[in-house]
């Protein structure tokens, strides 16, 4: 069981990393922003709360010195700087190190980031009692975000969940830290306890009202019950310091008057309490009223609250969601087959059925599949840390700018572009970019612009990696695939042609080979790992102004919208996406291209390749023959088939391994009759035929 | 550990408990319980020999207090005077009042 909460407790930590890093990149952007320190901080603290709570002592001792730190930023007793910022990302890559081998941690470096830390925290203040660093009378206390100063009195209503003793946590000890905060009195209530028969022994029924009065904040006390927030109920006020705008009810209780119990007794009925108090002169009738209408309104905006609540969340295994798109698949597959038996049987209320169920997988699939998709904003955020460190190392100075970070993509996609992205941006920033100084000279604006976005675009995503660098050097380029005997001297290449070939192995410009980049190792593994992905990639650029990388791929892998062919007795399918349009394609036009595999659409020459011939397959091809024109790499490509049969809803099965060198083809659906179909690979099929 | 021990005696009858009242025995505790209640006449529990409790062991003695206030049966639980509950009281923020809180809530139920 430990395990298992230790596995958690690495994922929330995970999680709460990357946040701390986009935080930490913010924060060196806005130093004074109270809002991001405040997020920082209760990152680190969340990480030491729990580690502690799990045994990952190490990392609790360690975070503690930052959290320390962060609370004197926090309280305004320190600024954020360059070097704060920077030591701070150092201890996050350390605790996400300890993390993930913890044992193969270095302590000597843990003690040194420990010991920067330490030293940042001036020196008066022990350390044992980190949080009482911030003393009322420290005269470098600013009014930081929700600090006031002198002392507050802050009512707080907590009511765990019933299962808080199973999650670990013992509310008492979040009264005891509140206790710690200044003086509280503490207000168990007994009613919600049940009577025996419907008594859970290990249910935690009660909940407490607290009345504190401190000077540190109503930060301090959300970070009490900082673990518990998410399941807990817990309503922090803060009560008016002005003697006429307390509530009738405190005053009683705080003066002794009456108990807290009583008050509670008696609030459940509104009328006894009115009466009561007035019956005992206490108040008038009219503050009476007053009192309860601000508690009404105040439950009424506790209501309200309730319903604005972000919806909650659940954590699910990916293999499980896997496995349910699995399902759907198959279920689509089965949906189709039924929709075929049933137009083949004519039978009415059948064909009724299907179409219902046609209906309902449809849904299903898109719901399935929305599951899976997660906005690409968190890898985008990763690169920004990249960005930071790489252009600190070249000494160039880069802004990344993103856009449409929240554009949605299949978890799985996202997971594989990191990859290539890293590299493409890596490529950017090491040959794209140039130093300040020859940016200054060429009229530009000293620090670069690299531009990261994502764009929707039919059931595509469309990422764009644009630099106002250098641009390609269209020449060099030439010279270069010359050198390596890619091209031949007479080769007349379009640009984009020229372009493509960065994207062979072997193939850099770079005169100098940097640690960044400029072994010519990579391109060609961003664009095979694009290719995977059923993607495409294409560069445009300007000397001397620039480059855009533009990477088209599909939202999801496990289900497209198709368009089915067949060839003799065989069927194929090509991703509709890549398609543009059909014509017809008679003997009479192979007769007049003169033995070339060109076929004119409006004036225009597609090459187009005979998939008849490719694939060998045996028979006569019917006198009227289709072409299927897609664009592949910015170039129309035809390809000739039988018949196109239709748009088709294609569940992805990946063929096995003994296929895995196959070429041209890169998966199989099953139809709905239960055969067999190829997915055409189509950028790998023109490449071989050019 | 915890220790129950039931015994009837001229006045009824009584359950010892001895040991830790905490979250680790709150299942048998409460088991312990239902046999008390099960039990005719008047009932008692005495936690003298309590050398723990903690918030589930309170829970458990307020469920009992308010069972047998809605079976009108006579429950005493002399627990005020000692050390171990009163620092767990103080702790946890029990009211002092807590058995007349829950059996007051009864009578109000039934009245």
């Amino acid at each position: 069981m430990l395990d298992a909460q230790q596995e958690a407790f690495r994922e929330e930590a995970n999680e709460l990393l990357t946040e701390l890093e986009t935080a930490l990149l913010e924060l060196e952007e806005n130093p004074e922003d109270q809002e991001i320190v405040a997020q920082v901080f209760r990152a680190m603290h969340t990480i030491k709360g729990s580690g502690a709570m799990f045994g990952f002592d190490d990392i609790s001792s360690f975070t503690h010195e930052v959290e320390t730190v962060y609370d004197l930023v926090r309280n305004g007793a320190l600024a954020v700087t360059k070097e704060l910022v920077d030591l701070s990302l150092r201890a996050r890559d350390q605790i996400k190190e300890m993390l993930d081998d913890g044992d193969r941690v270095d302590p000597a470096k843990v003690d040194e980031l420990k010991a920067a830390f330490r030293s940042l925290v001036p020196s008066q203040q022990s350390e044992s009692v980190p949080s009482a660093a911030v003393a009322p009378s420290s005269p470098v206390v600013s009014a930081a975000a929700g600090q006031s100063e002198g002392e507050v009195s802050y009512r707080v209503r907590f009511q765990p969940a019933q299962d808080i003793f199973l999650n670990g946590t013992n509310p008492v000890a979040l009264l005891d830290e509140m206790r710690e905060l200044g003086s509280c009195q503490v207000f168990a209530h007994v009613e919600p306890i049940p009577s025996l028969d419907d008594f859970d022994p290990e249910a935690c029924y009660l909940c407490w009202d607290l009345i504190l009065t401190t000077d540190r904040g109503i930060d301090s006390i959300r970070d009490v019950f900082i673990f518990v927030e998410d399941d807990s109920d817990i309503k922090i006020e803060q009560i008016e310091a002005d003697e006429s705008g307390k509530r009738v009810g405190d005053i009683l209780v705080e003066r002794g008057d009456v108990s807290q119990e009583k008050i509670n007794a008696l609030l459940k009925d509104r009328k006894l309490l009115g009466e009561m108090l007035v019956d005992e002169g206490a108040v008038s009738k009219s503050q009476v009223e007053s009192a309860l209408l601000e508690q009404r309104q105040l439950q009424e905006a506790g209501k309200a609250k309730e319903k604005t609540k972000v919806a909650p969340s659940i954590r699910v295994p990916a293999d499980k969601l896997d496995r349910l798109v699995d399902l759907v698949g198959e279920m689509v597959t089965i949906q189709s087959r039924l929709n075929q038996t049933a137009v083949h049987r004519e039978d009415a209320e059948l064909i009724n059925i299907a179409e219902e169920v046609e209906r309902l997988t449809g849904e299903l699939r898109d719901t399935t599949l929305n599951i899976r998709m997660l906005p690409i904003g968190t890898t985008f955020s990763k690169f920004k840390r990249l960005v930071r460190d790489l252009s600190k190392n070249l000494g160039k100075e880069i802004d990344l700018q993103t856009s449409g970070a929240e554009t949605e993509l299949d978890k799985t996609v996202i997971e594989k572009l990191n990859d290539p992205l890293v590299h493409l941006i890596r490529n950017s920033i090491d040959h794209g970019i140039e130093q300040p100084e020859e940016r200054e000279a060429a009229g530009k604006l000293r620090e670069g612009v690299v531009h990261l976005a994502a764009i929707h675009s039919g059931d595509s995503v469309v990422i764009e990696i644009t630099d106002d660098g250098k641009g390609l050097d269209k020449e060099a380029i030439r010279r270069k695939g010359l050198d390596r005997g890619v091209i031949s001297e007479g080769d007349e290449l379009s640009d984009q042609e020229l372009y493509q070939l960065i994207f062979a192995a072997g193939f850099s410009t770079a005169t100098n080979v940097t640690s960044v980049s400029g072994r010519g190792v990579g391109m060609d593994v961003v664009k095979r790992a694009i290719e995977a992905l059923r993607g495409s990639i294409e560069i445009d650029s300007t000397l001397g102004r620039g480059t855009v990388i533009r990477i088209k791929i599909p939202l999801t892998l496990a289900i497209i919208e198709s368009l089915l062919v067949s060839i003799g007795d065989e069927r194929f399918v090509l991703p509709l996406a890549q398609v543009e349009e059909c014509i017809e394609l008679s003997r009479e036009d192979i007769a007049n291209a003169h033995g070339r595999n060109l076929a004119k659409v409006r004036g225009h020459l597609i090459p187009y390749i005979p998939l008849r011939k490719t694939f060998g397959i045996e028979g006569e091809c019917p006198d009227i023959e289709q072409v299927v024109i897609s664009s592949v790499a910015g170039q129309q490509i035809g390809f000739v088939v039988d018949h196109v049969i239709g748009e088709h809803q294609t569940v992805i099965k990946s063929l096995g391994r003994l296929y895995r060198d196959v070429h041209g083809i890169s998966g199989a659906t099953i139809l709905g009759d239960g055969t067999v179909a190829l997915i055409l690979d189509i950028a790998r099929l023109a490449q071989e035929a050019s | 550990m915890i220790d129950l021990e039931r015994q009837k005696d001229t006045e009824g009858t009584v359950l010892q408990i001895a040991g830790e009242m905490t979250l680790e025995h709150a299942a048998e505790l409460k088991q312990a319980l239902l046999e008390l209640m099960a039990e005719a006449g008047a009932l008692r529990i005495d936690c003298a020999k309590v050398e723990r409790v903690d918030l589930a062991g309170l829970q458990s003695l307020c469920a009992v207090t308010r069972a047998a206030a809605e079976q009108n049966r006579s429950l005493s639980i002399a627990v005020n005077g000692l050390a171990v509950f009163q620092q767990a009281f103080t702790a946890t923020g029990f009211p002092t009042d807590w058995q007349q809180l829950l059996t007051a809530d009864q009578s109000q139920e039934a009245s």
